[in-house]
This record gives C-alpha cells, structure tokens and sequence, in this order.
C-alpha cells in the first residue's frame, strides 16, 4: 500500500508549509517512509508561557483520513492511567471510536493540535496543580467505551451497546439483522439508521480494537 | 527586544539556583549516596566529589542530572579486583537504598518503590590511574573497550574555561527542546569544537555560528575527549540519525533567526508563575467544553 505522501508528492511539502505558518519549531522529517513532526509545543497566554511539551506526532500511512498518533519523546509526563500517557510515551487523547467528533478527513494538522492536543496538553498542566482534569476524562478501557457509546445511544445497557459495536464490527451490516436495542425487530425496521451513521464514522477496525475491550461475560451471553 | 536581551532572559528563566528545590533535594540525595558509598566502602578511601554540568557551570533546570564521581586509590583492590568488580560492586551496594539503572559508565539512581522516581542522579565509578587522582580509568557496559580512560579536571577546565558556557546551556535547551538523543557531554564539545567564541562571549555569534556548521556538515560531525583525544572513541555518541537530526533542527533553527522568531526556538521569554497556572488553565473550560475526554486502552 502506497503512503499519502507516495500518492500526493505535493502534500509533504503542504503540510511543512502549513506547520511553519502556526508550529514554526516543529520539524517535519521522514523516517522509514514514516513522517514525523517534532518539537516543542508551547502553550502560551497573552504572549506569556504557560508550559511547553516537546512531542513527535506520527502520521500514518492513510494520513489524512488516518489519526496521527502522539508520544511525548521528552519523558515531561508520567507514563501512567491517571495521565492517560501509555508506557511508551503514547498519549491517549480520546476513545478512538469517537475521533471523527473532533477530527475528519477535511481536518488539517493544525486543526488535529489545536482541538486534539492542546486541550490534552493544557488538562495535563491542570493535573499537575490539582490531581483533577479541567475537562473530563473517560474511564479506562471498557469502561470509558460504554461512556462514550452511552452517550451516542442513549443508554447504558452494555449489552446493546456490545451488539451495536459487534454490527460497527462488521465491513458492511444487513438490515435484516435484528436489532441491538433487543426490540425484536429487524434492524431496517428499527434503529437502521443509528448503525448506519456510525458506521460511517467508526472505522470498523476501531469498531473491533474497542470490542477486544468487552469482559468475557458480555461475549459469553452474545 | 533585542536577540541579546531574549537569549540572557531565556537563561535566567532556565538556571537553577543552589536554593531552588531541585537543587536542595539533589543536594540531599548527593550527602545519603555518599554516606552510603563510604560505609560500604570504609576501607578503600574513595575520592567523592561532583562532576558533570554541577561543576563545569552549565547546568539548566531542563536537564539538570547531578553526577557524582566516586573515584578508588590505583593501587587498593577493596573496592574489587577489576574495573568491572568496582563497578559491579557500587552497583551493589548503590542497590540496597536505590533502584540502580546500569549505565555505560554510570549508574542511575531512583528510589526503590514502585514510582521509581527519578532522582537526576549518575554515580560514576571509577579507578586512579596514579597517585596523582587525576587520570581515572571507567569500566564501559558496553563499547569497543571495556576500559575508558578520562580526566575529570581536564573536562571541567575545558568546559568551564571555554568562554561559551552560556551558549552550551543554551544549546542544551535547544537539545532538551527537540529532545535529540546526544549525551549532554558530547554537546558540550560540539559547541566548543564548533562554536565561534566571541571574547564578549556573544549569544547569538555563538549558536548562529554552531548551528550553520551542524547544518553544513552533517557528515563530518565529531568529538574528541579533551582527557584522552585520539585514545577514547565518542563515535558511540554521535550515531547517523543523530547526526541528521541535529542539522535538520539547526537549519530550521537558522530559518527562524533570519526570520527573527527566536520565541520559536527557546519560547517566549515571558514566563507564568507556576502558582497561576491551574487559574489560567480555569478561563481556558469554557472553549474546551467540548474538548476530547482522555482515556486509556488498559484492558
């Protein structure tokens, strides 16, 4: 498969353009046919700083539909749950199922640190004078999947939440297939259009990434 | 203000005070290892002392790692037959109190819980060559030889005594910033083998100077050790993507001083006080109501 970059020569040099408008200290560079950005970002007020976080933000193969992924290399932060930072320095901004809320394939790299990273950044500032995220956090694993689907369903029944991610699991779903709100119905009779809407936006390889989540009671009563 | 003005605050915002709580707690730390050493060690009268950027004068609140030598008379075994065994022996003793991180030639010290925090502190190990103490020989983890010889004083009068140190602290947060993978020590010669040095010791002549040659001559990037030049191979120090990576980030450094953005480079001289922080974070909640949620795939 050919990277974004192979298939768009023009579009490396748009994003290092684009970069050096708003982010004139990141570094756009290739490793391995990977792209990387790197450097610090600093969070200012009123030409002030706040703090800085010295990052590399990988862009995948598929970029820009693909989400970038992002480490911080300088090891400023924790590697710990609470801080929501892996133990290898990967941040964990979101649930992956709901990217598409604040990242779409229309979104520029600066549209990515500015509604994705920032607020993570600055909630990490935040953190380190409180114990407190400023503005919210998910919970771990399953647990903050259901939050987020509870949300988009409207309800917190995790069985219906586990058969409508089994139907986002699937390349293309059926209308016949009965419902996951447990209706009895078939799904074009009930709620199609539910799965349909997610579907589109929950790549449904995210869609089984977060499945692999579910504890092993909701599969064994699938 | 003028590019002279913004490097001098810059590096005011970034020294760090023998009262701040950084240094007082390194200080601390420096008085129970060397405790430790020397009841471990009671018989073999080891030389302990600070070495690193605390003494050379170039240490910066970024990256402000303490290195304490602890250095055996040439001619006493005590402390082990070897090289290795001394160094195997401190790490041993160091592993008692601490939870040890062996190093090439070091040993990194954290505390012992679960945290292992990190304390900023190297314990060197290490054996007189002579009567003198002043050649040491370093036992190596890893490198073409096993031995290193090294001279403590030479390094120190050939950093302090440079006339750059100002421009290597900066360099270093221009390092610490980019978080390019280059031991401190190997920075600190670069900028000296590199760097023009200007009698007035000007900033901007010196990291201007340093950078175009780091982004003119990324082959020909290299270090000698002042204690042993010729003898000690700092290649390891210096890989191919490090090398890269430093002319890369140095012609992008060039391109932000011709366009006069030094804020990019070291950030804004302006600093907020650390106490203002959370309520500055407050007024920013109202644009970030709809902020992502932060989570973690822990399964």
């Amino acid at each position: 498969m050919k990277r974004w970059h192979e298939i768009n020569p023009g579009a490396l040099a748009s994003l290092t353009e684009l970069l050096k408008q708003s982010y004139p200290a990141l570094l756009v560079y290739m490793k391995e046919s990977i792209v990387f950005i790197r450097g610090p970002i600093d969070l200012t007020n009123d030409g002030k700083l706040l703090d800085s976080f010295t990052l590399e933000i990988e862009l995948p193969k598929n970029y820009p539909t693909g989400v970038p992924t992002v480490r911080d290399i300088a090891g400023r932060l924790p590697r710990i749950a609470d801080r929501h930072v892996h133990v290898d320095g990967t941040l964990c901004l979101c649930v992956p199922d709901e990217y598409w809320r604040f990242y779409t394939p229309q979104s520029t790299i600066i549209d990515f640190i500015r509604t994705l990273l920032e607020p993570f950044l600055m909630a990490q500032i935040y953190y380190e004078k409180t114990g407190k995220m400023p503005f919210g956090e998910r919970a771990h694993g399953w647990r903050g999947i259901v939050q987020f689907y509870s949300e988009v369903l409207q309800t917190t029944d995790e069985k219906v939440i586990f058969r409508f991610l089994r139907y986002l699991c699937a390349p293309q779903f059926k209308g016949h297939w009965r419902c996951h709100c447990g209706s009895g119905l078939r799904l074009r009779n009930c709620h199609y259009g539910e799965v349909h809407d997610m579907h589109q936006k929950v790549p449904f390889k995210t869609a089984r990434l977060s499945l692999s989540y579910a504890p092993a009671e909701l599969w064994a009563s699938a | 203000m003028e590019p002279e003005e913004y490097l001098k605050q810059i590096l005011k915002n970034h020294s760090i005070g023998d009262d701040s709580p950084e240094m007082k707690r390194l200080q601390e730390t420096r008085k129970d290892v060397e405790s430790l050493i020397r009841e471990k060690f009671a018989d073999c009268s080891p030389t302990i002392r600070y070495g690193g950027s605390k003494v050379k004068g170039t240490m910066i609140i970024d990256a402000y790692d303490l290195d304490i030598v602890s250095y055996f008379p040439h001619d006493d075994t005590c402390a082990g037959e070897t090289l290795k065994d001394i160094y195997d022996n401190v790490v041993n003793a160091l592993a008692e109190q601490y939870y040890v991180e062996p190093r090439r030639s070091a040993i990194r010290i954290r505390s012992k819980d679960s945290t292992h925090e990190d304390f900023h502190i190297d314990v060197v190990p290490g054996r007189f060559t002579d009567d003198t103490k002043s050649d040491t020989f370093l036992y190596q983890l890893d490198g073409e030889k096993e031995r290193l010889k090294t001279n403590l004083d030479v390094h120190i009068a050939h950093i302090s005594g440079s006339g750059l140190v100002d421009v290597i602290q900066l360099a270093k947060l221009w390092k610490v910033r980019n978080s390019i993978d280059l031991k401190t020590f190997g920075l600190e010669l670069l900028v000296i083998k590199y760097a023009t040095n200007s009698k007035k010791n000007h900033l901007e002549i010196g990291l201007v100077s340093f950078w175009e040659y780091l982004r003119d001559n990324s082959d020909n990037i290299t270090i000698e050790d002042p204690a042993n030049p010729g003898g000690n191979d700092l290649s390891v120090l210096l890989s191919d993507s490090t090398k890269s990576l430093l002319s890369m980030f140095a012609k992008n450094a060039l391109n932000l001083v011709e366009s006069g953005s030094w804020e990019s480079i070291f950030g804004p001289a302006e600093v907020i006080e650390e106490a203002e922080k959370a309520v500055i974070v407050e007024r920013f909640a109202p644009s970030y109501s709809n902020a992502p949620k932060p989570w973690l795939g822990r399964k």
